[in-house]
């Protein structure tokens, strides 16, 4: 070997080989529970597009009734806001604040989220369309450590039915290079239960139940709270302002903040410039909220997009748009709170 | 031998090398997780098309690769699935000797052509015949591209060495 590769040899980033640890085995377990493993992958593959295209109309039934019941569920919901008054941005997330409701109970913190993103374009030569691609997405944490995530991925459709019919109605489509296909029958669902303490991320950093529990109320302190733990990822690419909103916004549904937390979340973000307040919309689901836009990355067009019910100051969808080459990622907030059923795999029924 | 098997299998013999290929080469020890989460649900999603025996390895390189290339940042990374394993790699930071920190200025000056046949046949220690392997070249192209690497990194290194010798003379 010659002396120039000792050299690189001697800066080799990382000498020793790992042992696996539980992280590892971890990674492992949930990987082979994952949804999009090679024997769905062989069962859809024998499936005759004629079952498919039953497949896609299941689905969509099943999927229009499990929404029902995401829009049916009962809800600790106040009596709605007075009238449509033409509150001004900032004062629609005060009163969002305001609106903090009783700590709820329960043995676990759950989040339930249905992701909703879009293929590559499938199809021929200048007739192509894209697939909406969605999954469910669950995350568990209970109170006394437990850690759970449950996954399901759900039928693909496609986004234009004319074209998809003029392509030759295919149930299936190759997911890209790395193998893997979409389907207009929904996979399996899937729960994978967590090894070891549960950490749950605010920005880089993790926390346990107990130090989200300490947050502080008050806005300018959390302010403060956010900036540490944007500054502790070393890779994040823009200023620390431009990490706030994002980082203050995780707080309002994605992590267990007591509702004084978050009304503080609210409050913070009412104070920060670059956070908008565009007015009345629905979420992708058709539930009415008041849009709020802020950049997420100095100097690019990318947008962070809250749709957010000023009357019971929940999200209820949290969007990213105008990512360069990328389509818009859209996360409907199904559920976000302390509930005491047990964990299960996501189920679209 | 099953699929699941199958895969348990490549993972636990592969693992430790993936893990060194992805630490090596990634911004942060988030990424290292990412990267290593995605490398091998790729291989679970085609455990059909990994090659048999040490050709695995050299597979799970060029998918590693490509999701290096690939890999996005901001808010749509940190996947569920590593999340257990990040927070354990964020615990050991990789140390680094000082007085070799010419050589890393030299070598992270080159053209990334040059750094990652260098690397591949340094670290990983891979012949140039499987280097082509994993980076879908040529053997031959392979072992030139290697040989230009060297020559460019003895050559930096040199301009340094004067450099630095003019400067104490000054």
């Amino acid at each position: 070997m010659s002396d120039i590769e000792h050299l690189v040899r001697a800066i080799d980033p990382a000498p020793h080989a790992p042992d696996q640890g539980p992280g590892a085995r971890e990674l492992r377990a949930a990987i082979m529970a994952s949804t999009s493993g090679p024997p769905h992958r062989t069962a859809r593959r024998r499936l005759p597009w004629r079952a498919g295209a039953i497949g896609l109309v299941a689905a969509a039934a099943a999927t229009a009734v499990f929404l029902d019941q995401a829009a049916t569920a009962p809800s600790p919901a106040p009596p709605a806001a007075t009238g449509d008054t033409s509150l001004s941005g900032t004062s629609i997330l005060l009163a969002a604040a305001a609106k903090a409701e009783a700590a709820p109970e329960g043995s676990y913190w759950h989040l339930k989220e249905l992701n909703v993103g879009s293929s590559r374009p499938y199809g021929k030569d200048g007739d192509t369309y894209q697939l909406e691609i969605s999954n469910l997405s669950e995350q568990w944490v209970g109170a006394d450590g437990g850690h759970w995530i449950g996954r399901r991925q759900l039928a693909a459709r496609p986004r234009d039915v004319a074209a998809w019919r003029r392509d030759g109605s295919p149930a299936e489509w190759e997911m890209g290079p790395d193998g893997g296909v979409y389907s207009t029958s929904p996979g399996e669902g899937t729960l994978t239960r967590l090894k070891g303490d549960q950490k749950l991320y605010w920005s880089a950093r993790a926390m346990t139940l107990e130090q989200i529990a300490e947050l502080p109320a008050d806005p300018e302190a959390l302010k403060k709270r956010a900036a540490e733990a944007i500054r502790s990822d070393e890779d994040f690419a823009g200023s620390v302002e431009h990490g706030l909103p994002h980082t203050l916004a995780s707080l309002l549904y994605a992590l267990p903040a007591s509702p004084q937390v978050r009304g503080a979340a609210y409050e913070a973000l009412a104070t920060l410039p670059t956070v908008r307040v565009e007015g009345r919309t629905t979420d992708p689901r058709g539930r009415e909220g008041v849009a709020v836009t802020f950049p997420i990355q100095e100097g690019r067009p990318t947008q962070g997009r809250l749709v957010i019910d000023p009357d019971t100051s929940k999200v209820l969808a949290s969007e990213v748009t105008g990512m360069p080459q990328k389509d818009d990622r859209v996360t409907v907030v199904l559920e976000s709170g302390w509930t005491d059923t047990e964990p299960s795999p996501p189920s679209t029924e | 031998m099953t699929y699941r098997d199958r895969f348990e299998a490549v993972y636990d013999a592969y693992y430790p090398a993936i893990h060194q290929y992805a630490a090596r080469r990634a911004q942060s020890p988030d990424d290292t997780a990412d990267v290593i989460s995605e490398t091998f649900l790729t291989a679970w999603r085609r455990i059909g098309d990994v090659p048999e025996g040490e050709e695995a390895l050299l597979w799970l390189y060029g998918v590693a690769r490509r999701v290096l290339a690939n890999q996005q940042r901001g808010a749509s990374r940190r996947a569920v699935l590593a999340e257990r394993l990040r927070t354990e790699l964020a615990a050991d930071r990789p140390v680094r000797p000082v007085d070799l920190d010419h050589v890393r200025t030299a070598f992270d000056a080159l053209p990334e052509r040059d750094r990652e046949v260098l690397a591949l046949a340094c670290w990983e220690g891979l012949t140039s015949e499987r280097i082509a392997k994993v980076v879908g070249c040529t053997a031959i192209a392979a072992r030139t591209r290697l040989h230009r690497a060297r020559k460019r990194l003895a050559a930096a290194l040199e301009r340094q060495a004067s450099l630095t010798i003019a400067m104490e003379e000054a």
